[in-house]
């Protein structure tokens, strides 16, 4: 059911910019984009908070590193965009291993979280002098202007690759089923064959509705002006790149590394005892979590089309990773797209009517949900999801068990 | 380039030294007794400042606005420990509570007031004294005598009386206290209140000097850490040396070499950390 949703929602997203100009909702679109972007973002900062427990209160220093090199390759280099995205996310795995290994001595609690943060500071502060204004842009920042690639209508094919990755998916579901019910051959085995063979005629019909989806999008970009083109495909390019971080990450927490990471978390000397190396584990998550940082900041600057540091490297960025993920919940891999969504169109729409106050009912609805809600909106969400359903699904799978759930 | 130059730029190092020495005692020592790294005190710092620069600028009287900033910072942080931190006892979930109230303090003071940049200075203290030819402000001056008494006042709080005797032994073993029968809940209450008063303080005196601005909290909030951790959390002889250490190394690079103002704080407290993650007088933290 888990995935049906997300399946479902994806189409919904993606019909989205269809609806635009029958809803009047133009500025959804730009909200959305954001919200995708830090929602890339904050499953970067949750990944480290939730299976090895590092408080990463550098962590916008990827992003911003990751924002600052693909601008450099764009306007020094003249890289084509794709291309720099690319560059830029593999330099930011390079930052994570610099990271990983600065930080060797204090990998864990809140040594990290000040080492991390003195980093951050180190380079922020010299970000902000006039001095280097030629790299930094200084106040008023460096301005990207957009690749012609973007006004192209045929972006949305890009969202193919959601496509070939959910029939993987499902045909691998299948597959296993398969072989459990051949295997083991009893009742509750049977029941589920069937079931599989109901849900190929969804499965066809999804298929027709995806693809219709594109061709329609397709079309419907070729008759709009270039500008709204340029809109529309930010908005398909971070959707897209946020569902393939979330399905690899998800696929990632269920090899048995994730164990590791996790016996790591919680118990450092026993893992050590057991033969784990802990900073090799540590290091590996940091290379991840740094490349899917510095993803996010590349989509960053084709949203916002000017990068300067206080955007970049400010230090309340990661302390909003922190708020997006402990309002989502850590545990869940969908807990920081949940919470980072929420909080964006929460203060970018109602920061048009109420001022700043949007933001102080950010603060309000966080202390609340850490008070009061300490798994996070997204374990009740799902709860209430379940009832509603009232089918017996547990939230991890049976991979999953060794997941703990009490502590954030 | 000369020993006049030297002299004052001491003399604003030591100044600005006694303000960090404020702002970071509190947090030293909620952390070493709590175990709650507190990240409303900047916020805390800017209402203070606010709060003492409204009631100054009306009455034209920097005495009111010091006892004014004081007593209402510290009912603010009683209120804060008493009704957001008391009955939650995982640290991180306090740490994280704090996080929140920094982000709505920050905020409700930028609706307020707004971007301006406050400043307000006393009449009897806008000159500037001269000793030979060095030229020293006199409010540098009033900083440090203020300084000294109340940093003076805590550390004969900390280490002379009944209730120092008992914030000194919850930092070395929390259980151990409560064991003898002392009222720990309510010692963490006070600690919080005194914590925050000398945030407020601290923001206040900073008016006349540098202004107020919302962001100006968190700015100090930066270094306050950057002070803790290289004096070692939750010990209050660090906290000293380190807050006079790093006042006297900023403003020795603001009038040197002025693009090291900011770094030189981060880069110091880099190399602390690396060869001392437990600070120079902190025990290691498990």
């Amino acid at each position: 059911m888990r995935h049906t949703i997300s399946y479902i929602l994806l189409v919904i997203l993606m019909f989205l910019p269809l609806l635009i100009e029958a809803l009047g909702i133009t500025k959804l679109i730009s909200i959305l984009t954001y919200a995708f972007i830090m929602s890339i973002y904050a499953l970067s900062f949750s990944f480290l908070l939730g299976y090895l427990g590092l408080l990463n209160f550098g962590h916008s220093l990827f992003f911003g590193l990751g924002a600052y090199l693909t601008t450099y390759q764009l306007i020094w280099l003249g890289v084509p965009y794709p291309l720099a995205l690319l560059i830029s996310t593999v330099l930011g795995s390079l930052i994570g291993l610099a990271v990983a290994f600065i930080t060797r001595k204090m990998l864990r609690g809140i040594p990290f979280a000040f080492i991390t943060l003195t980093l951050l500071l180190i380079i922020y502060s010299l970000y902000k002098r006039r001095e280097f204004r030629i790299i930094s842009g200084s106040e008023q920042g460096l301005i990207i202007y957009l690749p012609e690639i973007l006004t192209s209508e045929m972006i949305p094919l890009i969202s193919i690759l959601i496509f070939v990755i959910i029939l993987i998916n499902i045909l691998n579901e299948m597959r296993e089923d398969f072989l459990n019910s051949s295997s083991n051959n009893n009742l509750s085995s049977f029941k589920r064959g069937t079931f599989l063979s109901k849900n190929i005629l969804v499965l066809c019909l999804f298929c027709m509705i995806y693809i219709s989806a594109i061709i329609i999008l397709i079309r419907y970009l070729a008759s709009k002006m270039p500008p709204y083109r340029v809109s529309i495909n930010i908005y398909m390019i971070s959707l897209t790149s946020l569902y393939l971080i979330y399905i690899s990450l998800k696929t990632l927490i269920k090899r048995p590394i994730a164990v590791a990471w996790i016996t790591t978390r919680d118990n450092e000397t026993r893992a050590e005892t057991l033969g784990y190396n802990s900073f090799m584990l540590k290091a590996i998550a940091l290379v991840i979590s740094g490349t899917i940082a510095s993803l996010s900041g590349g989509l960053y600057i084709l949203y916002s089309q000017n990068i300067n540091p206080d955007t970049a490297f400010s230090p309340l960025l990661s302390v909003y990773g922190l708020v997006y993920s402990i309002i989502g919940g850590v545990y869940m891999i969908e807990g920081p797209i949940v919470g980072a969504t929420l909080v964006t169109i929460l203060e970018k729409y109602l920061s048009d009517f109420v001022g700043g106050w949007s933001v102080v009912a950010t603060g309000i609805i966080f202390i609340a949900v850490v008070l009061y809600m300490p798994k996070g909106l997204s374990y009740y969400l799902w709860h209430a999801l379940n009832k509603i359903f009232s089918r017996g699904f547990s939230i991890y799978g049976v991979k999953n068990k060794l997941v703990r759930q009490e502590k954030i | 380039m000369s020993l006049e130059m030297f002299i004052s730029a001491l003399v604003d190092g030591v100044a600005l030294g006694f303000i960090f020495l404020m702002l970071s005692l509190g947090l030293s020592i909620i952390f070493g007794l709590m175990r709650i790294v507190n990240f409303a005190h900047g916020s805390l710092f800017t209402l203070g400042a606010y709060i003492g620069y409204e009631i100054a600028s009306r009455t034209n009287n920097i005495i009111y606005g010091i006892l004014v900033s004081l007593l209402s910072i510290g009912v603010i942080g009683a209120f804060i420990e008493k009704y957001f931190l008391k009955y939650r006892k995982d640290p991180l979930i306090q740490v994280i509570v704090t996080i929140g109230l920094m982000i709505i303090f920050d905020r409700l003071a930028w609706i307020k007031w707004g971007d301006i940049t406050y400043i307000w200075t006393p009449q009897w203290l806008e000159g500037s004294l001269r000793i030979g030819s060095i030229i020293i402000y006199s409010y540098r001056v009033f900083i440090i005598i203020v300084g000294l008494i109340v940093s003076a006042g805590t550390y004969y709080l900390f280490t002379k009386t009944r209730f120092g005797l008992f914030v000194r032994a919850g930092i070395d073993d929390r259980e151990m206290i409560q064991a003898f029968g002392s009222n720990i809940e309510r010692l963490f209450t006070i600690t919080f209140a005194i914590g925050s008063m000398l945030a407020g303080l601290a923001g206040f005196l900073l008016v006349p000097w540098q202004g107020v601005y919302p962001l100006i909290g968190t700015n100090y909030l930066l270094y306050a850490f950057a002070i803790v951790v290289i004096g070692g959390l939750g010990s209050i002889e660090g906290t000293i040396i380190a807050s006079l250490l790093i006042g006297i190394i900023q403003q020795l690079c603001a009038y040197y070499a002025p693009y090291l103002t900011e770094i030189s704080v981060f880069i110091v407290m880099f190399i602390i950390l690396y060869l001392r993650p437990q600070g120079l007088f902190g025990k290691v933290i498990a």
